[in-house]
Order: C-alpha cells, then sequence, then structure tokens
C-alpha cells in the first residue's frame, strides 16, 4: 500500500516509515512543507497519516480540505498528534481515525490493515 | 481564599449572644405581653438581619470583587471592587442581576455547583465562568438563613492572561513532553520486535521501559487535564456507548498493563447505550481499578459491579486492600493530595471527580479500615435513541 506520511519531528517520521517499510508498505515522508498538497497529488497514496500539529500548516484544515476535494476525499486520512482532544479534533476534521502519541507499534499497523483490506 | 473558609467556620460556630449586634433587644423587653409565636418570628427575622450585615461586612472587606445574591440572582449587595471591575453595565445599581453578565451554561453550571455542595454547610464550590471575553474563577456558597432567605456568597478572582500563567506553561509543556517519549517508546518496541526471542532477557527489560514510558504518559496527561481545568478549557464530548463495553475495554487494558496479579470479577450489567463521553469515562473507571489493584497488594481480586437503578447508570469499584484513614477520606478527591506510601502526584481521583461531575454525574467513596473502600460512581441515565 501507498502511505502518505507527514510529520515534522524527523524521529518519529522516520520510525514510522521504518516499521511501514518493514510491513512491506511504500513510505513517502513529507515533513510538513508549503507544497504539501501538490505533494500528495503526485504521490497519490491509498492512505495519509498526518501529524495535526504542523509548523507551517493546521492539520485539521489540511484534513478539511482533503476531504473537500474530489480528487482526495476518498483516501482515508489518519491523524497522529499528542492532543489529549484528538478524538474530538478527529471528528471535527472529519478525518477517518486517529492514533495518540505515543502510540503503541501495533496500535499503528492495526490501523494500517484495516485501510488496506478496503 | 483561606479567608473565606475561617468566615465560614467562625460564622457557623459562632455562638448567637444576646448581646451581640443586632439582636432584638425590644424583644427582650416587651416580656410576657409577647406571644410565643411572635417571639419566634422576631428573633428569627432579626437573626437573618445579623447574619445578612455579618455577610455585607465580609463583602466590604474583601479586595477581590465579591457580591450577594438572591434566590433569583438578582445582586443584593456588592463592594467596590465589583463594581470597578463589572458594574458599568448601564443599569441602576439597584436592577444589577447577575443574569446580565452570564451566558445560560455558565448560570447552568453555577446552579449545578450550588446543588452539589447544598448538603454540606461548610462547603463552597469554584466554578470557572466568562464575563465579558474573561475567565473567572468564581467561588460560591450558599447560605440559606431560614426558609424564606437565601443567600449566594460569590467572589470573582480573575485569571491573567498571556503565554506566562502556571496552567498555560502546563498545557505546553506536557504536549512537547510526549514527542520525546512517542519516539523512545517506538524505537523501544522496534528493538525490542528486532530481538524477538534471541535475547529474552533484553526483551525483558525493554518492557519494563515501556511500562515506565507508559507511566510517565499518565503523569503528562494528568498536568495536562489539571492545566486545561484550571483554565476552565476542560470539554467532554458526549456519544452513546454501552457501559457493558467500555468495561470490557478498561479490563484488557489493564490486564495489558500488567499492573497486578488481582482477578478482576464484573457483577451485573449495563446493556442499554448511554451517552458517555468513552475515553474520558474509560480513564475514570482505569484510575479507580488501577488504585483499587495498588491499595490492595495482599488481595487477589478487584469487583465491578454494574447496576441500573431507575435515574443512574451505577458503577461500584470494590477492593479488599487496608482502607482509606477516616481523617484522609473527606479530602481524597482534592488535587495534588499525595499518598506518601505509594508516590503519583495526586491528580487522578480530582481528575475523575471532574469527568464525572461533567457529565452530571456523582462520585463517592467508603471504607473501613482494615476492610477495603468502595468507590461509587452514578451516571445520569437519559434514554439514547
Amino acid at each position: 500500500m501507498k502511505i502518505f506520511v507527514c510529520e515534522d519531528e524527523k524521529e518519529i517520521a522516520e520510525i514510522i516509515k521504518t516499521i511501514l517499510e518493514n510491513q512491506n508498505h511504500e513510505v513517502k515522508l513529507d515533513f510538513g512543507g508549503n507544497k504539501i498538497l501538490e505533494s500528495i497529488m503526485s504521490f497519490t497514496p491509498n492512505l495519509i497519516i498526518l501529524d495535526y500539529r504542523l509548523p507551517n500548516l493546521d492539520g485539521e484544515k489540511l484534513t478539511k480540505k482533503l476531504k473537500a476535494d474530489e480528487k482526495t476525499k476518498k483516501i482515508p486520512v489518519v491523524i497522529i498528534s499528542a492532543s489529549n482532544y484528538l478524538e474530538k479534533v478527529a471528528i471535527d476534521s472529519k478525518a477517518d481515525d486517529y492514533l495518540s502519541k505515543p502510540f503503541n507499534i501495533e496500535n499503528l499497523l492495526a490501523i494500517v490493515t484495516k485501510y488496506d483490506s478496503q | 481564599m483561606d479567608i473565606l473558609a475561617r468566615f465560614m467556620k467562625t460564622s457557623s460556630k459562632r455562638k448567637i449572644l444576646t448581646d451581640s449586634p443586632g439582636y432584638p433587644r425590644q424583644v427582650k423587653n416587651r416580656g410576657a405581653k409577647v406571644t410565643q409565636a411572635r417571639f419566634l418570628d422576631k428573633t428569627t427575622s432579626a437573626l437573618v438581619d445579623w447574619q445578612i450585615n455579618l455577610i455585607k461586612d465580609f463583602i466590604n472587606f474583601l479586595d477581590q470583587p465579591a457580591i450577594a445574591l438572591n434566590s433569583f440572582y438578582k445582586i443584593v449587595h456588592f463592594n467596590n471592587a465589583f463594581l470597578d471591575a463589572y458594574g458599568k453595565h448601564g443599569k441602576k445599581r439597584d436592577q444589577l442581576s447577575l443574569l446580565d453578565y452570564l451566558n445560560k451554561k455558565d448560570l447552568e453550571s453555577l446552579k449545578k455547583c450550588l446543588d452539589d455542595i447544598e448538603e454540606d454547610e461548610l462547603e463552597s464550590c469554584q466554578q470557572n465562568i466568562q464575563i465579558k471575553d474573561k475567565t473567572i474563577n468564581v467561588r460560591l456558597k450558599n447560605f440559606k438563613i431560614n426558609n424564606e432567605a437565601n443567600f449566594i456568597l460569590l467572589i470573582c478572582t480573575e485569571f491573567k492572561k498571556g503565554p506566562h500563567t502556571q496552567s498555560n506553561i502546563l498545557g505546553l509543556v506536557s504536549h512537547e513532553l510526549k514527542t520525546p517519549l512517542t519516539a523512545i517508546k517506538a524505537f523501544g518496541q522496534l528493538t525490542s520486535s528486532t530481538l524477538k526471542h534471541s535475547n529474552k532477557r533484553a526483551t525483558d527489560y525493554l518492557g519494563k521501559i515501556d511500562e515506565q514510558i507508559n507511566r510517565m504518559v499518565g503523569l503528562v496527561d494528568d498536568l495536562f487535564d489539571v492545566s486545561k481545568i484550571h483554565l476552565g478549557k476542560f470539554t467532554i464530548t458526549k456519544n452513546p456507548h454501552s457501559l457493558d463495553d467500555l468495561v470490557k475495554e478498561t479490563l484488557e487494558e489493564i490486564k495489558l498493563s500488567r499492573l497486578g496479579k488481582h482477578k478482576i470479577i464484573v457483577r451485573g450489567s449495563i446493556k442499554e447505550k448511554i451517552n458517555i463521553d468513552k475515553n474520558r469515562i474509560k480513564q475514570v473507571l482505569l484510575n479507580m481499578v488501577s488504585n483499587a489493584i495498588k491499595y490492595s497488594p495482599k488481595a487477589d481480586k478487584v469487583i465491578i459491579l454494574l447496576k441500573r437503578t431507575p435515574q443512574t447508570a451505577q458503577i461500584k469499584i470494590k477492593d479488599y486492600g487496608r482502607g482509606i484513614d477516616p481523617q484522609n477520606l473527606k479530602n481524597i478527591f482534592d488535587q495534588f493530595r499525595q499518598n506518601k506510601e505509594s508516590g503519583g502526584l495526586g491528580l487522578g481521583l480530582y481528575i475523575s471527580q471532574k469527568i464525572v461531575k461533567e457529565h452530571d454525574g456523582k462520585i463517592n467513596v467508603t471504607s473501613k479500615k482494615g476492610y477495603g473502600s468502595v468507590f461509587t460512581i452514578n451516571l445520569p441515565l437519559k434514554k439514547v435513541k
């Protein structure tokens, strides 16, 4: 599966990449730059994992944008954050799922598997 | 705020002497001509006046904005500090009402807060409300002087805005602390899965590191919650959920955390869905059950009782530990009330109580030294379609 991971903390981004590549997924990393939308469009992922606190872009707004665009609205978006109100954020921004930080590897894989089989 | 506690203590314990200010001398002098009933009436009304004056004096004496309200939330007395801070409302002084300052939601929460303390005369309660875009912490005390007069004393403390208040810093720090913890946890788990069965001792150690990270995350989360409570920004999101399922999920998490060897026995069942913030109620249950395990190291079981009463969904968590000292029982839900033996920040029960209150529910505890403790949570049942 093609997974787009957007996470500004490089260590965490790298480890998510390692975990997912160990499971034979194709991963593209983005650290939250200005051209993230173009980057998503050109990669055409099957799943997007998104940190909701990004330096240049609000993860909640980005999710709303993705869910409003015909080309991207069918791609599942999983938001990850250390926020204690993540469930509410996920519902408000219409994200498909959420994962609290710190996460267990098995929980990350369970979410990926869920969207892989769809 | 100690001053309010002291005032309440002395005013309720003070013996009313015949030479106290405001005592009805004229009643005493008229002697036998006055019937018993009239004497009682006059004494009562004089006592009411005396107590009202006492409250007014106290309000005048305070530096913080303070007011007295009647049972219709009309402001019957205020001090200069209140007038300076909130008085310019385009109304005459004698027409000021708290309703002019509050939105509906805050008013409801004030009423609820007053209802909760009604039973205990010495208790006051605190609540955060919004007045003119400012978050104000108000301390309330209900004075039921007799059946006719009902006064509410309200003292305001304004929160200072800006990035440097203690609670703001707590919120920021707790979020930032979790980022390195995320990396440590994930790298630890990755190392563990790389080693698998090749080095059992190393994977055991990594398991212990993971448990300690979870503990650290728990502490950081608690600090974050408390900072939200202090800022008046602690909110819950309710959705229909089954308590049976929630208890099941909680037990699975307890099992994963390898807290103790206790058998957790669930009795009873609440099948219907009720409106709750699932994660928050799970947080309460986790806190209750892990406390029950922690404080009963010699016992082998913890019991969870689920019962549907006509108005509430009731959850009881019973342990067979050493119980709680009676002197500690009254303040057990206070924040930073640490147990010296077991460590921790002493925030779990404080946050649990806040969560249950946000659900319009109640939480209480009974305990007998040497026999264990029972924590009871009552959540209101509102039918969910």
